[in-house]
């Protein structure tokens, strides 16, 4: 099967389990690694592991802490076997900004450019989302030497999140995209959560995966990038350098079309979407490997199938030879 | 006026000349194909179209008839986009000169040390023989080297001549942007020179999609011969495919490729029925190092001659002039220019660029693939990028035990005699070493 088509497959499956699963009777956990919200509601099919993460650690107490470090083992586990497979192919908040992004390519939308040198400016973003959902919750079970926190801001990164407004919404459930008058402190870290939620919105549908880029939970699954199962396996032998993988990539990743000694051309931002495979002229070149198992190399024949619409045909005969 | 210091009469009559003594010249390599008795019958197209450009001075009559033909752009050096040219409605030639009477010709018009594809340009189109370089609505030259950048500025002086900025540094930024640029530029001025000649075709989203497959389905057939080449022993000699490769530059994209497919078909049902072409293996070549244009054939032919097989070559007018292919996986107008910038850019392993380590990796991948017993270093007087790299690839196929050979020549037929006593020592030696 065609790995683009495969992967449009399992986004959309996993969008309706994770968004609509409850109201079949699954659920999946507390300790998903991809943005699968809560604020969907009951019919949600698994949680998002930070949602729970900041809640917890807001609450206090050793009994919950080492309820965090259960699910921080699964979560742990789940990251290790998949890495961020999990943000390429499951990710319900990832499939809306592909979504978005072919309906960029249909309309003929010119993308913005995103140089490396853009993509690193936004490494201190992603650390201050995640610096964010783990400080303050501590800090509001446990304030130490400071004034006491607002107990309404137990979850910060929640309010800012763009999938806790888009995510709810596309449910179904467009209430959630409101400004929340609880308190000053929730007014103001929801109306910014509304800007942040149609900047990434307009984000997605300018740049491929622009929430991507800034997204603390993606920055928390490339820390086990070292040691998670999947990697992407390049023959460097049989690269051109052609820059068809860097034009492919919605992270923009340089260094796989560069590399020219390592096989694994794995790295933190990858996603596995398989675009780089999908858009690699050679044989064999690109392929995703699971514990040293190679499977979706790339092939100058599929390429061509898939982009120039040509058919090699007679492959019987060919195989002969 | 254009021809210089000679009157009209002279030019007409030097003009003809010329015509002759190239009709002459590349019969006689087009012959020597011809009568080959394991020629692919599919070869026939491909010497036709050469035959009208060098023998017969008619390209008209493959390209179509005069009146349904549209405008002509001549093209210098491989990084000018086809695509965007077809895309804009119009054909594209390719001018860069292999021819020895022209270069003796343009010999008078550049510096003594400029190298012979610039002298032999230059010779004809000042002279206009064959007629193709008349033929052009406006010739492009990209920022090559120096001497195809200085014959941009001589050219002007014959057609209208448009010079595409080319960044000699890939792997940055920067010259990504501006190579973009540039081609967004060529796009622009490709559009009003439609407007000009009264053409209503614009590139846009669906133009260019087509021409893009049009492209990559003469780089599928292109590769197919590629991996035709890799058996043993090869299913077309060094000159077939030479022939094959050279006709593209003067043919329809959309005609090439479909005489391509039925010659490779041809040479694929062939390999079924193990009709072989030579009965002992011989030494399998590389030629790297600068171009042999067509009629200048002169180190293929010896290598031929003297018992090796040519299997694979590293030069624009070759094997790498269709092997890459731009990834069109988004079919934006945008997204589409971009792949162009960068299929027309990152893989091109031209030694104008630097740091150029791409083609030291390249060459040991094909060395590798083919199954290469020896290289031969083609450096044509005055090309100094490729005389430059010399040392590098001479120093990884040391490392890999595949000897060097360096042979600098120009398009001069005086020492054939003395290659010839050279190459044969080296093929022998190839052969020898088989053996052991």
């Amino acid at each position: 099967m065609k790995l683009s088509k495969l992967r449009w497959s399992v986004q959309s499956l996993a969008f309706v389990v994770l968004l609509f699963g409850g109201t079949a009777g699954i659920f999946l956990g507390f300790f998903l690694p991809t943005l699968s919200c809560p604020y969907v509601g009951y019919m949600r099919g698994g949680d998002c592991f930070l949602l729970n993460l900041q809640f917890h650690l807001a609450l206090g107490g050793w009994n919950v802490y080492a309820g965090i470090i259960k699910n921080f083992l699964i979560f742990s586990l789940l990251v290790v076997l998949a890495g961020r497979f999990w943000c390429g192919w499951i990710c319900p908040f990832g499939f809306i900004q592909d979504i978005l992004n072919t309906l960029r390519v249909t309309l003929d939308v010119k993308s913005i450019a995103f140089y490396e040198t853009v993509k690193k400016n936004f490494l201190p973003i992603k650390w201050f989302f995640l610096g964010l959902s783990i400080t303050v919750p501590v800090w509001i079970a446990y304030p130490l030497c400071a004034p006491c926190m607002l107990y309404d801001l137990s979850m910060p990164f929640c309010q800012l999140c763009p999938a806790r407004y888009i995510l709810p919404l596309a449910a179904g459930n467009p209430e959630k995209v409101s400004l929340n008058f609880k308190s000053a402190a929730t007014v103001v870290m929801t109306s910014l959560g509304l800007v942040i939620a149609s900047a990434a919105l307009v984000g997605s549908f300018l740049k491929k995966r622009f929430w991507c880029f800034l997204c603390p939970m993606g920055l928390l699954l490339s820390l086990y990038q070292k040691i998670s199962f999947m990697r992407l396996k390049k023959d460097c032998a049989k690269c051109t350098m052609c820059e068809a993988c860097y034009l492919a990539c919605p992270m923009n990743i340089g260094e796989v079309f560069r590399e020219r000694k390592n096989a694994d051309v794995t790295y933190g931002d990858c996603i596995f979407c398989g675009k780089c495979i999908d858009a690699c002229p050679e044989n064999d070149a690109l392929g995703f490997s699971f514990l040293g198992k190679t499977f979706f190399r790339s092939s100058a024949d599929a390429f061509f199938r898939n982009h120039y619409r040509i058919d090699p045909g007679r492959p019987a005969a060919r195989k002969k030879e | 006026m254009i021809q210089g210091e000679l009157s009209e009469t002279m030019h007409q009559r030097h003009s003809e000349h010329l015509k002759r003594k190239i009709a002459a010249n590349a019969s006689r390599l087009l012959d020597a194909v011809r009568q080959s008795p394991v020629r692919p019958k599919g070869l026939d197209h491909f010497i036709d179209v050469l035959d009208n450009v060098y023998v017969s001075d008619d390209v008209r009559s493959h390209l179509g008839g005069k009146e349904e033909t549209p405008a002509v752009i001549g093209l210098y050096c491989m990084m000018v986009p086809e695509e965007l040219i077809y895309a804009a409605g119009f054909i594209p030639l390719r001018l860069c000169g292999g021819s020895y009477d022209a270069f003796l010709v343009g010999g008078d018009y550049a510096p003594r040390d400029a190298c012979p594809v610039v002298k032999a340009s230059l010779g004809s189109s000042l002279r206009g023989v064959p007629s193709v370089y008349g033929l052009c609505d406006v010739v492009i030259v990209p920022t090559t080297c120096d001497a195809k950048r200085k014959a941009a500025e001589e050219l002007s002086r014959f057609s209208e001549v448009w010079v595409l900025e080319m960044p000699h540094v890939k792997d940055s930024e920067a010259s990504r942007e501006g190579w973009r640029c540039q081609l967004y530029g060529l796009a622009k001025e490709l559009n009003n020179l439609g407007k000009r000649k009264g053409s209503k075709t614009k590139i846009n989203r669906s133009n260019l999609k087509k021409a893009m497959e049009l492209i990559g389905a003469a780089s599928y057939q292109a590769r197919r011969l590629f991996s035709l080449r890799k058996l043993s022993p090869p299913a077309l000699s060094g000159m077939e495919a030479s022939i094959a490769l050279s006709a593209y530059g003067f043919d329809r994209a959309d005609i090439w490729t479909r005489e391509m497919k039925s010659l490779n078909d041809e040479l694929e049902n062939r390999q079924g029925e193990r009709v072989s072409r030579c009965l002992q293996r011989r030494p399998r070549l590389l030629l790297a190092g600068s171009p042999s244009i067509f009629p200048n054939w002169k180190v293929p032919l010896i290598a031929d001659e003297m018992g090796a097989d040519i299997v694979v070559d590293e030069s624009c007018v070759g094997d790498r002039l269709l092997y890459d292919v731009a990834g069109l996986s988004e079919k934006t107008l945008d997204s589409m220019i971009e792949a162009l910038a960068a299929r027309y850019l990152a893989p091109c392993v031209c030694p104008v660029f630097t740091p150029n380590d791409d083609r030291l990796y390249r060459l040991i991948e094909l060395a590798g693939e083919f199954a290469i017993d020896g290289v031969i270093y083609h450096v044509l007087k005055g090309c100094i990028p490729y005389d430059f790299e010399l040392y590098r690839v001479e120093r990884i196929f040391r490392e890999r035990k595949v000897p060097v050979l360096r042979i600098e020549t120009d398009y001069t037929l005086e020492d054939v005699e003395p290659l010839r006593t050279r190459i044969e020592a080296f093929i022998e030696m190839l052969a020898g070493k088989e053996k052991k």
